[in-house]
């Protein structure tokens, strides 16, 4: 335990030793002492995910904390192996994307100071079991990707989103602030454990105060509507950044809320419906949103959220199977979850890293502008080719496989005699068949439109790929992609132990059926990949000498060949825009020269997020009206301010004084 | 085994004797003599036969595309319970697996389709990837109600437990069968979704986005396309011939219900025009309310499984 | 004695109240720093000798010495000799001081009447530098006279870390000396930029740095 510790303070102090050295060894000096955080993290957290037992410490701490324990139980080890890989891949690819900021001495050292200061409180946040040491660190990490969000924070666009983020994460922060002060004034105690016989379905208030962390969690984690944060402030931050976000910040969320999970026990039936119906909602209308995007990089952001929606619902599956005592169902929803976390990071962090090399080399993020790129950038390109199709779920790649357990666990739950069950599976299963779908859609859109075809327009054209900094941790990425894929019990011998923590008693009967059902499913697509093997030696055969000539694109006889007449993306995604589009709204701009014979014209669409223009204005407008009024207290005199401290003063002596 | 083989091998090579099927009723509809019912076979042969010639915008991605996709169908196949073999392979899920190979299959056709840089194969693309959106949700309400019927979730275990008797559980078929015909129409792009005939901008969807293959690569796709129209042929047939008929019985019922389909894909190309394309979402669309509508019937009155 | 050092103390912040040349509020903090010296040197027998050398030299050589006169050469160079008007005149704030001299003493009886350990005069008297102080600074339009008022803040403070005298005083030595630090840092830092800006140290135009 005492090295898992050592292993989070070496991020902060990498962090931190950047500050004293030259600009270019700033990156390397942090590398190292990452690489040395691994060295110290990832023995312990192996083992205990391995043999299910835990790593404990006591700390103790002066009033008001009091003794705090910092455990590694297999639940805080997945966490902490994603967070730990994350921040050291996250280091290396940094060496290679911040060489386009270079002579930027000073804003270069926040960065690695700041980015170590993460990934020290991400870890912490996994291991501390006392209420006010979680919310110290949870606060500190949100405010250390406040500074890596800001960081080039000479655009206006860059400032207002970091502030945006600030602020939801201190609306999440209150939220938890809430929910566990209340846990904690019930129980007279500060340790999680403690709280347990406030959130199990016999404590009085356990719903709500369940309800509380949701969001609170919730916010961070992305789920809608608390999600409108994410797609402002992943675009805003630096590459290595966004892909430490989305791949590994956001599941602190769902850390959270399956910590709070493990100490309910038994959870209110309502309460599962209530995780599933609105992750079904986040998946597709993350998805939705995603499809509408013409940002490489908010597009990811949105497909986060959706992703998100995908982990809630193998939690609401799980919560079910927990609701109904059904221990397969319940493996089944929790091993979808948690795969799907750990599937998530990987894909997601290549598809940023990919982006970050797409919009390094040619200097813009608009994908209408985009395409041709698999000239250029060929292994980039396959790598992200890669992680589209995983994404999307497709058989052979991880993505699947984490889909297909989710699946399972709603299918099985027909079998539960009880109607609103089966509406609420069909809900499930209908709804992932959708954002399975949209995300198919979504991904051929991001790869066809970026890479493959001709460029659209005439963007800095990538000069050099082979940055091995940048390539390398997609690279390293990728190995697990496929491997998960094929054989999924690498991955599930990793999960068994943290599924375990959730099922009431040993259930190995079940498990057993799992791991036959996977190594089945791993024969089958064995076998699939022997049949494309087959055809593509088949086709091979057949051409063996036969004339195959290069020529243009089949372009009906038109003679003006020109890369503008390929579909773009807001094109590739107007038919199913238009059938959702209460959902993903478009302001549509059209300017046409009022004359007969018009010259100029111009058209212009933005999506916009719907949730923002429901939820989030209207109270921020409520807010600033009553708020408005106060406005007097901050007159912008010092004077005034020094005289309510004076004021202040004075009461609380007299205050004081009549007590006595 | 050997006739498991065998029986496998005669199902494999099938699709295209489906499709000469249509064209055969199109034409006897029209007044035509039209091509005998094999002609797709010759066709195939003399694609196989030839070179090709590649657009030099594309990739390695328009290359493997028709392999996959014709290694996909073929997979899917392996699920699918045939009369006197069952399904190749059976276990809990493989309705789940099937979809997402097919989806598989779907994915790298869109790409190699954007591939080209070409805006008619964008188009089909476009359009493609919309309406199977919708299809695979239905298609999945379509599985839920089977699961949901019959506790099952694996193509052999489900048919095998499916009985046909009066009352709610055929009218639960009837639905079934009925948004399955609807699935059929659209992935094969049959009208009145595509039509199969033309390659104008009107009716672009399927046929469009192969437009640059050629030779082998042709092959593939067509007989890919082929295929996947007759997975879900046999699914229907599955849902039509009930599992306690003795197997000849079984195989016999099953490639009249494969005629009576093939006639009546025909029969529906040659009655109905292609819809405007605002409205062929609209037909999806009916897919999805009969499926969910087979599924409150389920839910409601089935409960506790087959009567 | 030491009643009557605090009593001094107390009355030399009245002072302050009355005058408005700023020549005379450094030499009242030169005399305070005196004061405090010698408190310091009376109250010799609970501290160490290592404390009392390092008060002795906080007190007598910077408090009293140093920073008085460098303050001195600085007023000299930028010629600031008088205060301004102040928002309440100064009759009313000599009302306004004499409240506070009560206020403080009521502090004293209070601590008086509990056994709280702490020096009940010191006590009162220290509240009542701070409170004045404080209400020095609101009062005040010029910089050098908030920072001067700060200053006999800090002493306000000493003076209640001598009450408590049991505990640990280095630490509050500590603060001390490094809040004199900064505020004379920022002061001249201050004075050199603000200078340029702004003309004859006015404070009430600051209020354009205020947001919206």
């Amino acid at each position: 335990m005492r090295s898992v510790l050592i292993g989070a303070a070496l991020f902060s102090l990498g962090g931190l030793s950047a500050l004293f050295v030259k600009e270019k060894f700033k990156s390397i000096l942090f590398i190292l002492f990452a690489a040395l955080a691994q060295v110290c993290i990832l023995p312990g957290v192996i083992q205990v995910l391995l043999s299910g037992g835990y790593l404990e410490m006591q700390l103790s701490f002066s009033e008001p904390i009091g003794v705090s324990f910092v455990r590694l139980d297999p639940l805080a080890a997945l966490f902490a192996l994603i967070i730990s890989l994350g921040s050291f891949l996250a280091a290396v690819y940094s060496h290679g994307y911040m060489k386009m900021y270079s002579g930027e001495s000073a804003e270069l050292s926040s960065y690695f100071f700041f980015l170590g200061l993460m990934s020290s409180s991400m870890l912490l946040v996994v291991l501390v079991q006392n209420a006010l040491l979680f919310l110290i660190v949870w606060e500190l990490m949100s405010l250390a990707s406040f500074f890596l969000v800001n960081y080039e924070h000479k655009k206006e666009d860059v400032r207002k989103a970091s502030i945006y983020y600030l602020v939801a994460m201190q609306i999440g922060a209150a939220f938890l602030l809430a929910a566990f002060g209340w846990s904690s004034a019930l129980t007279g105690s500060l340790d999680f454990n403690s709280f347990q016989s406030v959130v199990s379905s016999t404590g009085a208030y356990s719903v709500f105060i369940f309800i509380l962390f949701f969001l609170g969690f919730g916010t961070k984690a992305g789920f809608v509507p608390l999600h409108t944060w994410l797609p402002k402030a992943h675009p805003a931050a630096p590459t290595g950044v966004s892909a430490l976000m989305s791949g590994v910040m956001i599941k602190t969320g769902i850390y959270g809320i399956l910590r709070i999970l493990l100490l309910t026990g038994t959870p209110d039936v309502r309460l599962a419906y209530g995780v599933l119906i609105i992750s079904i909602i986040t998946g597709i209308y993350g998805i939705a949103n995603a499809i509408a995007q013409t940002d490489l990089k908010k597009l990811l952001a949105f497909s986060s959220i959706e992703n998100i929606g995908i982990i809630g619902m193998g939690i609401g599956v799980g919560m079910l199977g927990l609701v109904y005592n059904n221990p397969l169902i319940t493996s089944l929803g929790f091993l979808g979850a948690l795969l799907h976390t750990v599937n998530h990071f990987i894909f997601k962090s290549v598809l940023f890293y990919g982006a970050g090399i797409v919009y390094s080399q040619t200097h813009t993020r608009n994908i209408e502008k985009l395409g041709g790129l698999n000239n250029s950038l060929p292994l980039t390109s396959m790598m992200v080719l890669m992680s589209s199709l995983a994404i999307s779920g497709v058989p052979i790649l991880n993505g699947f496989v984490s889909e297909f357990a989710i699946y399972i666990g709603i299918a099985k739950s027909f079998s539960i005699d009880s109607i609103a069950v089966n509406i609420a599976a069909l809900m499930g299963l209908s709804g992932l068949a959708l954002i399975g779908a949209m995300a198919l859609l979504c991904f051929t859109r991001l790869y066809g439109i970026c890479f493959l075809g001709t460029p659209r327009s005439h963007v800095h054209s990538p000069s050099e790929e082979k940055i091995y900094s940048l390539l390398l941790p997609m690279a390293f990425l990728v190995v697990p992609m496929i491997l998960i894929g094929i054989v999924p019990m690498l991955a599930i011998s990793l999960v068994t132990s943290t599924v375990g923590l959730f099922l009431p008693g040993a259930s190995t009967i079940v498990w057993l059926e799992i791991v036959s059902l996977m190594t089945t499913v791993s024969t089958s697509l064995a076998v699939f990949v022997l049949f494309i093997v087959f055809f593509l030696a088949v086709r091979k055969f057949l051409l063996r000498n036969k004339s195959v000539q290069v020529f243009k694109t089949w372009d009906c006889g038109y003679q003006q060949e020109s890369s503008r007449v390929q579909y773009t993306g807001s094109s590739f995604a107007q038919p199913i825009l238009q059938l959702v589009a209460e959902l993903v709204p478009q302001k549509i701009q059209v300017h046409k020269d009022q004359v007969l014979f018009p010259v100029h014209a111009s058209f212009e669409s933005h999506a916009q997020d719907v949730s923002e223009r429901v939820f989030i204005q209207p109270a921020v407008r409520l807010l600033n009206k009553f708020l408005n009024k106060f406005s007097w207290i901050q007159s912008g005199r010092m004077q005034q301010y020094i005289l309510y401290g004076l004021l202040f003063l004075v009461a609380l002596l007299l205050w004081i004084w009549s007590g006595k | 085994m050997i006739l498991k083989a065998l029986l496998f091998l005669f199902a494999a090579f099938s699709p295209l004797l489906f499709i000469g099927f249509i064209n055969k009723t199109k034409a006897w509809w029209a007044g035509r003599k039209g091509a005998s019912v094999v002609q797709p076979y010759y066709d195939f042969t003399r694609l196989l036969r030839k070179g090709e010639v590649i657009s030099k915008t594309t990739s390695f991605v328009f290359r493997c595309a028709p392999s996959v996709n014709i290694a996909a169908a073929f997979f899917a196949l392996l699920f699918i319970p045939m009369p006197l073999i069952g399904s190749i392979v059976s276990f809990p899920g493989d309705v789940i697996l099937f979809a997402y190979t097919l989806a598989a299959a779907k994915f790298l056709l869109v790409l190699a389709a954007l591939d080209t840089g070409s805006s008619f194969e964008g188009m089909g693309a476009s359009r493609e990837v919309t309406f199977s959106t919708l299809i695979e949700m239905a298609f999945f309400i379509v599985l839920g109600t089977l699961a949901l019927l019959t506790n099952q979730i694996s193509f052999e275990a489900i048919f095998a437990m499916l009985t046909v008797s009066a009352g709610y559980s055929l009218l639960v078929k009837i639905l079934l069968v009925a948004s399955l015909f609807i699935m059929l129409l659209t992935e094969g792009s049959r009208v009145p979704v595509d039509d199969p005939a033309t390659h104008l901008e009107l009716t672009m969807i399927h046929e469009v986005m192969i437009l640059d293959y050629s030779g082998p690569d042709l092959a593939f796709m067509v007989y890919a396309a082929a295929m996947k129209m007759m997975l879900i042929a046999l699914l229907i047939a599955n849902l039509c011939v009930p599992p306690y008929v003795s197997s000849i019985t079984a195989t016999v019922l099953f490639l009249g219900v494969l005629i009576v389909l093939s006639v009546a894909v025909g029969a529906v190309e040659s009655f109905i025009a292609r819809s405007r394309m605002s409205h062929v979402p609209q037909f999806i669309f009916l897919m999805t309310a009969l499926s969910l509508t087979a599924f409150a019937v389920v839910a409601f009155f089935l409960r506790g499984g087959l009567s | 004695m030491t009643d009557i050092l605090i009593i001094l103390l107390g009355t030399s912040m009245l002072y302050v109240f009355a005058v408005s040349r700023i020549e005379a509020y450094v030499k009242t903090l030169a005399f305070q720093g005196f004061l405090l010296f010698l408190l310091v040197i009376i109250d010799i027998q609970e501290i160490d000798w290592l404390n009392i050398a390092f008060l002795s030299l906080e007190t007598l050589v910077i408090k009293t010495m140093v920073i008085p006169y460098f303050l001195f050469t600085v007023i000299r160079k930028n010629e600031i000799a008088r205060e301004v008007e102040p928002y309440i005149t100064q009759f009313y704030s000599l009302i306004i001081a004499s409240a506070i001299f009560i206020f403080g003493f009521v502090a004293a009886f209070w601590a008086a009447t509990t056994n709280a350990g702490i020096k009940p005069l010191y006590f009162g008297v220290s509240i009542m530098l701070i409170v004045s102080s404080l209400f020095l600074i609101v009062n005040r339009k010029t910089i050098i006279t908030h920072i001067l008022c700060y200053m006999m803040l800090e002493n306000g403070i000493f003076l209640l870390s001598l009450s408590v005298a049991n505990e640990l005083p280095l630490l509050v030595n500590l603060g001390v000396l490094l809040d004199l630090f900064v505020g004379v840092y920022l002061f001249v830092i201050f004075f050199n930029k603000i200078q340029e800006m702004y003309d004859g140290s006015r404070i009430d135009e600051l209020t354009d740095l205020k947001d919206e």
